[in-house]
């Protein structure tokens, strides 16, 4: 472990007893977990490097209760950490030992489905799936797909602006949001955006996705649904270089086709997904294109049509169309098992997320290449190449003393890449505790101290998530002193007041 | 209306000197551009108008990236006539006031 987390508070943890009795009077039976056995079931989430107890547990069940428990800890100065299903793979749910785990997961209700307006109302604690399970009858689905669709919650997503294979297309939890109630630090139910697209006002709807549970706690959401297209396509190109497979996925882009999914692994990567689940990938290619076209048949007949010269030109050495569903669905199962199926090659792997421009692709896994020889740590890469956004999975074995600091200090050197390159420290798994002391390699200190001016409006006592996305936070009341160093302010002619 | 005569920066340190010294003032600042829509809506009074027409100009445009980054002041219809020339737009459509209400949007009037 090379991240710290803030210290706990004594005065907080001696007051345990009364906390816990305070919970028992707001959420009544079993939604109280103080015992140290079921408390270990919370101590971690995807990031499972790190794991820490949380002082207590408490699952509401409605919003009103929501509102007591925050409105509680606000009063009597207790952290509180919101979480959905515990599938963060930047440790946005890690609890803290002095503060109150707040679990969403009893939240699961779909509210409302409105069809003449592709809308549905769901609880935050419904799964990513269960919303597209919710409406697929009617022909409907809600379109971003994490990885982790089967078990993370829509509250989560919002909360991490969670993407997907297919986000190329239709966006971000962002891009799929009308709006939400939440709930802050203050105990106050508020609702930010509403049924439409942009209504009136700020865009505070924007400025709460994808806030990793720093501003407040999602109780309902409102997420935009759509008609499932009447066809998908697949289309799998292998490449004898990775600079061919990049150079097509920028063509293909810059010929104005947006494909419903632009997906590349490299050869470590193809040879463990085809190992683990006998896709048919060819084993004979260093890069390894999945594009998926979806629309109406004719449509998909077209853009096929448009792309196969473009991978020609750009040197690739097979192509398939999928004839049916199940190749389709062949051509994914590879992709789909790509994680698990590097989980094999070893012990443990780290899932690094960064994006970059895509015309950098290239440039930026050749000194991949060279940082994994000089960590002497492999490296597979799976990721969304039509985003430019990389998931280069570092494998190593945490039980060989060091090796997991230094697979950290390699991912650590890959988002310093990203950076570098004009790209940003992450695509769609948030900050959270993993990437926070990277954020002033991407941000100024007044950029940080900024954002950190949103986060006070929120929650002037800093109770909500500490220890994630800030790598310092200063006292909302410093802030205003921020900017002087040295005992100068800027513009020093200026008069104050 | 403006009170004084328009700010006209010609550098991101000479504007933020401009906002600073009006935030101090505790004065407004009315921000124009091509002010194409200057006559629309109530005229403003006591207000310091900050022109920036000097922030023209493409920073980075990589039409394979479809991300285009330009200064803000540059106008509507050279960016349109850029992203056209490669098979390109822009997927929102904000009207044009300026054959009604104000110069065309291209030429560099003077307020």
């Amino acid at each position: 472990m090379t991240l710290s987390m803030p210290a706990p508070d004594e005065a907080v943890l001696a007051r345990r007893g009364a906390i816990i009795a305070a919970m028992r009077a707001i959420v009544p039976g079993e939604g109280v977990i103080d015992h140290p056995d079921a408390l270990r079931a919370y101590e971690s989430d995807g990031l499972t490097a790190y794991r820490q107890p949380p002082m207590v547990v408490v699952l509401p069940e409605t919003t009103a209760e929501v509102a007591a428990i925050l409105a509680w800890c606000h009063e009597n100065r207790v952290k509180v950490v919101p979480r959905g299903s515990g599938t963060s793979l930047s440790g946005g749910a890690l609890p803290l030992a002095d503060g109150v785990l707040l679990g969403m997961s009893k939240f699961n209700q779909v509210l409302e489905v409105d069809y003449a307006d592709r809308l549905a109302v769901v609880q935050p604690g419904v799964t990513n799936l269960a919303v597209t399970r919710a409406v697929e009858d009617r022909g409907f689905y809600y379109a971003p797909d994490p990885s982790s669709q089967i078990a993370c919650s829509i509250g989560g997503n919002v909360a991490e602006n969670s993407g997907g294979v297919h986000c190329l297309k239709y966006g971000l939890t962002t891009n799929n949001v009308l709006g939400a109630e939440i709930v802050l630090i203050s105990g106050e139910v508020v609702r930010v955006g509403g049924r439409q697209l942009d209504p009136a006002g700020l865009d505070l709807l924007g400025v709460v996705v994808g806030s990793e549970g720093l501003l407040g706690v999602v109780t309902e959401v409102t997420v935009r649904i759509l008609p499932r297209p009447e066809a998908a396509r697949a289309l799998l190109l292998g490449f004898p270089t990775v600079e061919g497979a990049g150079q097509c996925v920028a063509d293909v882009i810059a010929a104005g086709v947006i494909p419903a999914g632009m997906e590349m692994m490299d050869r470590a990567a193809i040879h463990a997904a085809e190992a683990f689940v006998h896709a048919g990938y060819p084993l004979d290619v260093e890069a390894l294109l999945i594009i998926e076209l979806d629309g109406v048949e004719a449509e998909c007949a077209e853009l096929l049509g448009e792309i196969q010269p473009i991978a020609a030109a750009n040197g690739a050495v097979s192509m398939r169309i999928s004839r049916d569903e199940t190749e389709r669905l062949a051509f994914w199962a590879g992709r789909k098992a790509a994680f698990p199926a590097v989980g094999r090659l070893a012990p443990d792997y780290y899932c690094m997320d960064g994006t970059i421009p895509r015309r950098r692709l290239p440039e930026v896994l050749e000194r991949m290449r060279t940082l994994s020889a000089a960590y002497g740590l492999a490296v597979a890469n799976v990721f969304h190449a039509g985003d430019g956004n990389l998931h280069p999975l570092i494998l190593y074995d945490a039980n060989r003393p060091g090796e997991l600091e230094r697979a950290e200090a390699f991912g650590a050197d890959i988002l310093r890449l990203c950076v570098e390159v004009g790209g940003v420290l992450t695509g769609e798994h948030g900050v959270g505790v993993e990437k926070r002391d990277l954020m002033p390699v991407m941000f100024s200190e007044i950029d940080l101290a900024h954002q950190q001016r949103v986060k006070c409006a929120f929650d002037p006592h800093l109770l909500l998530n500490p220890g994630k996305v800030f790598p310092t936070l200063h006292r909302c009341a410093e802030l205003g002193r921020m900017h002087v160093h040295g005992g100068k302010t800027a513009f020093p002619e200026l008069p104050r007041f | 209306m403006s009170t004084d005569a328009p700010l006209r920066p010609a550098t991101e340190a000479e504007l933020s000197e401009v906002i600073a010294e009006a935030a101090g003032d505790g004065a407004r600042l009315a921000i124009r551009g091509g002010a194409s829509k200057r006559d629309v809506g109530r005229p403003e009074a006591g207000v310091r108008s900050l022109d920036m027409r000097a922030f023209t100009g493409v920073v980075d445009y990589d039409p394979p990236e479809l991300v285009l980054t330009v200064r803000a002041a540059t106008a509507l219809a050279e960016v349109q006539a850029l992203v056209a020339a490669k098979g390109q737009m822009l997927a929102f459509e904000p009207f044009d006031h300026g054959p009604i209400y104000g110069p065309p949007p291209s030429a560099d009037h003077s307020a």
